[in-house]
């Protein structure tokens, strides 16, 4: 009995100490400008976690949810843990996105986000780079176009590399998990 | 927490049809309805709710509208490859014995030009309109 005790916490400690995958195939370096018109290089800014998501300030439903869940997420770590993590709200609407819009509107949350924005061009060189997509996409209605949009969040650790992701429809506890085993 | 839902006094006739001659109000439960709060500078949200249909016929939403928000749009979002697609829809049904699930990422109601910001704790009123039963109110309140 006490045998098997044994290798239940080997094993169990094993699982715990698993690094996670690193993604070298996508992601990567980017150079964009933030809310307030300075410069953002992701590689200047290793040595912090960066959590990575692509949306739009005119995007009524993911965007405000994903975000919203970032910040249940950023409400469950410490103060030490939360000064290791920077968060990234890149917009791959550059039509509509000013700096002055994503300033008053990341300023809504109570979570310090970080809004890039780049040019069309340089928007979807990033996406790309990152597997993601977004298109623009004209709509019958008072929104006049929408973006489709890649919806995951990106863990991208101190040394710039991807290490995992969380989709939409995942619950905020699979990305405190993610941030938990890199803190 | 269920909420209860009233007739609009310029409602269309009841059901005509079906088993059930209950109004159909009766027959049409609305649950958790909220809507999220709005992020300047826009002036735009959304709401959403279960709604459950105990009644015998398909129940059609061709709209909402509210007093709070001069656009109201059915809205959807389709999920293709990883890609999230948001488009406007003409119609929602609630399938008779059945339920609709309005929610984030989903089936919901989307509103424009608001009146003014919709704050956390507000109350508001939508009314949903139907293809051939009435419309009915619904109150419910702002979250984040």
């Amino acid at each position: 009995m006490r045998r098997i005790l044994i290798c239940f916490l080997l094993i169990s400690a094993s699982c715990a100490d698993e690094e996670l995958e690193i993604y070298d195939t996508i992601g990567g370096d980017f150079v964009l400008h933030d809310q307030f018109g300075d410069k953002y290089q992701l590689s200047a800014h290793n040595g912090k976690i960066r959590l990575l998501f692509f949306g739009f300030t005119h995007c009524p439903d993911i965007c405000p949810t994903t975000l919203a869940e970032v910040q249940e997420v950023w409400q469950q770590l410490s103060a030490e843990q939360q000064q290791q993590i920077e968060i990234l709200f890149a917009s791959v609407d550059p039509e509509r996105d000013s700096s002055d819009l994503l300033r008053d509107y990341l300023g809504s949350f109570d979570l310090p986000v970080i809004g890039l924005r780049g040019s069309d061009a340089e928007m979807l060189e990033i996406t790309a780079k990152y597997a993601s997509f977004y298109e623009k996409v004209s709509l019958d209605s008072a929104l006049m176009y929408t973006i489709d949009h890649s919806s995951q969040t990106f863990v991208i650790d101190r040394q710039g590399k991807i290490r995992g992701w969380v989709t939409y429809d995942q619950p905020p506890s699979a990305l405190l998990e993610l941030l938990n085993r890199l803190l | 927490m269920l909420l209860a839902v009233a007739c609009s006094g310029d409602s269309a006739p009841p059901i005509e049809s079906g088993d059930s001659q209950a109004p159909y109000s009766e027959a049409l439960e609305i649950e958790d309805a909220r809507a999220r709060t709005s992020r300047p500078p826009h002036s735009n949200s959304a709401a959403f709710m279960t709604l459950i249909n105990n009644g015998n016929e398909d129940l059609v939403i061709v709209g909402v509208k509210t007093p709070r928000a001069k656009v109201a749009e059915l809205h959807t979002m389709l999920h293709e490859d990883g890609k999230m697609k948001m488009r406007r829809v003409e119609r929602l049904v609630v399938p008779s014995k059945g339920e609709l699930e309005l929610k984030p990422g989903a089936d919901h109601l989307m509103f424009f030009e608001l009146d003014k910001a919709w704050r956390i704790g507000d109350q508001l009123e939508l009314t949903l309109l139907f293809a051939k039963h009435p419309e009915q109110v619904v109150s419910l309140e702002v979250e984040k």
